[in-house]
């Protein structure tokens, strides 16, 4: 477990063979991974999902594997295919609003054929605990994917299951989807290391026109194709130990439960001290529906619990249906559909269909203690340079007239005091797109403040647009050098003395600016807090669009590079 | 045994986590672990809920369901009470970071809130302890371990916590940690603590 530099010609020595170590879910996908020789990874950085890209980073120069943090999520699943096309095996890991970004590209993917294991990771937040924009639940997408779909619900099974997904990839010629929750992704535990072979890098890619074109008339004899698979995928998962169904004493009621959502379930029918019988669900898609029809039958009332939507509860009302109304299904009529799931709320629930007191309020533990405890709101690092970036915005305008459009990243801080300045936030790169649209239909002046990391993930089309229509936005961009928000990741533009093991270019956003045509100036916010503030005023008065990028390093830049590989 | 760890970025609750479970692993012993720390290097609060035993089922400790709470910080300490139990043990540094919506927050304002559930709490300078023994605070975490083990309130074999620790800080600084992890005993016995 040294630096991994130390390590270039060694592979194997971050993970030990045979040895037990502590790791996230997040890092046992990697683990498997490794084991089932995946060559290709790309990723954009997003929490929850996050660590999945950090651990490969920092290892890849042990391993000897390909792997980049991609400009945006579409990029890096686009990539992933190309590699997966050729034959080289290929992981794609995203946060659940990267999943609305690669869209585009995963439902023809799914209609597509790799000629190596290709498996998307895609990992949700219920509880919104990291999650600015929205609470998402990325299943429901599946229906338009017909992927295979595995749930884990710990570390062990995140390993195992990305082990799996490769093979079933393979073994069907199709991608493979895993997905997870924060639950699972920032679950620890006990993970043991089997063999890592050495990782096939480079293959070839072999045409075969019908095999990776999506075009007419062929895309619906591939999708046929798609649908066709389910049976026997089904067949072959019927055979494996997924979706498994652990007995229990009562007959007449049962639980069937996916994710993190079935840990909590063994655990509530413990501190009910009840024994119930449960079908784990291992795979959203396909649904071991001979399963779980054979679970139906002679009980009463089955429980389903699964974080966010109802979505398996829907589907085995419809799929497999109520046994002609014999049979009660419940779930997101007792479980609310907002936030996550946690051991209480499963074992309220459960008490209250098996009308029995949980063994907890019996001893003399607190119901729930009502304390009001100031929020600990996120702020900004000791030395961040956007503190000044905001104060000179304070300065130099009067916020109650200017609106404040923001964006996905470390200054989403703006939002709360001292500052509140931000008005608006959506989603990556909105602020272009939004504050265009408010400048198009008021007379207000509008701020538009973008990250440089994510103007490279989504700020592009939006910018164009804006000088297209003749918009004036005062575009603020806050550049400091790297994907700061969610660790410290580099981009196209992070000084490549900060990325030594990422990318080879360093791309400057001023002449990307200056090249579609919007005038700009660059500045340092802190040395330079003065000028800003005056360029500000200047600026905001143009008919045109102008853009001033703020350029102070993080205070934190080059951390991920030189921190110690300890797992 | 549940063990919820809450404390401020940075306070070293993560690395806490670690020592934990490779000392369980050293000792055979199954657990599971949940880490929340969303925006925790800007300020936030982080917290990690560790089980270990024969047997854990859920990674989340229930309601009142935690046997021994370690709070890096007076606030967050605080802010765990729904996990604590009338048999709870609270260990807490005397400490608070403020920030911008609060600039205080004092042991008295912590036992107003922790008092009424339990009586069993420890508030140890861990802290100010590491800054005038070790010259850092960054130890902190790792006193307040080396407390709990030498109260006898984490069932845990001493090698096995070195050993965690070992696989769980930076190389440069495992010796400065050990001593941290030491200091509780030897400060109790020559400085009445």
């Amino acid at each position: 477990m040294e630096n991994h530099q130390r390590n270039k010609n060694k592979i194997g020595k971050v993970f030990q063979e045979n040895s037990i170590i502590p790791l996230l879910g997040n890092e046992a996908i990697v683990l498997g991974a490794l084991e089932s020789g995946v060559g290709f990874v790309a990723t954009y950085p997003g929490t929850p999902a996050s660590e999945i890209g950090d651990l490969f980073y920092r290892i890849k120069d042990a391993y000897r594997i390909y792997m980049e943090y991609s400009t945006n999520e579409i990029v890096a699943l686009e990539a992933a295919a190309g590699a997966a096309y050729s034959g080289v095996r290929a992981l794609v890991a995203m946060k659940h609003f990267g999943v609305n970004v690669a869209m585009d590209a995963l439902i023809p993917i799914a209609y597509t054929r790799p000629r190596a294991g290709l498996v998307i990771v895609i990992v949700d937040d219920p509880g919104c605990h990291s999650s600015a924009q929205s609470e998402q639940d990325s299943r429901v997408f599946i229906e338009n994917l017909n992927l295979v779909t595995l749930e884990p619900a710990d570390p062990v099974e995140a390993k195992e299951f990305t082990k799996l997904a490769f093979k079933i990839s393979e073994k069907f010629q199709k991608a493979v989807i895993i997905r997870t929750t924060t639950r699972v992704a920032h679950q620890t535990a006990g993970v043991k290391v089997d063999k890592i072979p050495k990782a096939k890098t480079k293959g070839k890619f072999l045409k075969d026109l019908k095999r990776f074109n999506t075009m007419l008339p062929t895309v619906l004899s591939q999708k046929r194709e798609l649908l066709a698979l389910k049976k026997p995928i089904e067949n072959y998962l019927n055979k494996t130990e997924l979706n498994p169904i652990i007995d229990g004493q009562l007959k007449n009621v049962g639980i069937i439960a996916s994710g993190a959502g079935y840990l909590y379930c063994l655990e509530a029918l413990e501190n009910l001290n009840v024994s119930l019988p449960i079908l784990k669900i291992d795979t959203f898609y396909p649904l071991p529906t001979k399963k779980i029809q054979q679970f139906l039958e002679n009980k009463k009332k089955v429980l389903v619990v699964e974080e966010i939507i109802g979505l398996i509860e829907e589907k085995i009302k419809v799929e497999v249906g109520t046994m002609n109304g014999k049979i009660e299904i419940l779930g997101k009529n007792l479980l609310e559909p907002v936030d996550e799931l946690n051991p209480d709320k499963v074992t309220g629930v459960l008490a209250q269909i098996l009308n029995k007191k949980p063994i907890l309020s019996e001893a003399e533990g607190p119901k729930e203690i009502k304390v009001d405890l100031v929020k600990r709101t996120p702020r900004f690092c000791q030395g961040c340079p956007y503190w000044s970036i905001f104060s000179a915005l304070k300065n130099a305008v009067d916020s109650k007239k200017v609106i404040f459009v923001g964006d996905i990243g470390c200054y989403m801080m703006g939002y709360f005091p001292p500052f509140e300045l931000q008005d608006i936030l959506l989603c990556m790169a909105a602020s272009i797109g939004v504050s265009h649209g408010i400048t198009q239909a008021t007379n207000q002046k509008v701020i538009a403040m973008l990250g440089d990391s994510t103007l490279f993930h989504a700020g592009l089309p939006g910018l164009l647009n804006i000088v297209n229509n003749n918009s004036n936005p005062l575009i603020i961009i806050f550049d400091n050098g790297i994907t700061a928000m969610t660790g410290r990741q580099p981009h196209p533009a992070t000084p490549l003395k900060f990325k030594k093991h990422d990318g080879k270019a360093e791309i400057k956003i001023e002449k990307l600016l200056q090249a579609i045509g919007i005038k700009n100036i660059v500045l340092d916010p802190v040395r330079q807090n003065k000028i800003l503030e005056k360029k500000i005023k200047e600026f905001i008065s143009k008919k045109e669009a102008r853009a001033i990028i703020c350029r102070r390093p993080c205070v934190y830049i080059g951390e991920l590079e030189k921190s110690e590989i300890k797992l | 045994m549940n063990i919820l760890i809450t404390g401020v970025g940075g306070q070293g609750v993560i690395t806490l986590k670690k020592v934990l479970s490779y000392a369980s692993i050293k000792e055979g012993r199954f657990f599971r672990a949940s880490e929340l720390h969303g925006l925790s290097q800007r300020g936030g609060s982080v917290s990690v809920h560790f089980r270990f035993g024969k047997k854990v089922n859920s990674p989340l400790i229930g309601r009142a369901e935690a046997d021994l709470i370690i709070g890096l910080d007076l606030l967050e300490a605080s802010r765990a009470i729904n996990f604590a139990s009338k048999n709870s043990i609270y260990l807490v540094n005397d400490y608070f970071i403020p920030f911008f919506q609060l600039s205080a927050f004092t042991k008295e304002d912590f036992f107003k809130i922790a008092r009424p559930i339990t009586k069993n709490i420890f508030i140890v300078e861990a802290t100010k302890i590491c800054q005038e023994k070790l010259k850092s605070s960054v130890f902190e975490s790792i006193f307040l371990l080396g407390f709990a083990f030498s109260k006898k309130l984490i069932p845990l074999k001493e090698e096995s916590l070195i050993f965690g620790i070992e696989k769980s800080v930076p190389v440069k600084f495992i010796k400065q940690n050990k001593e941290a992890f030491n200091l509780p005993r030897t400060f109790e016995r020559y400085s009445r603590l």
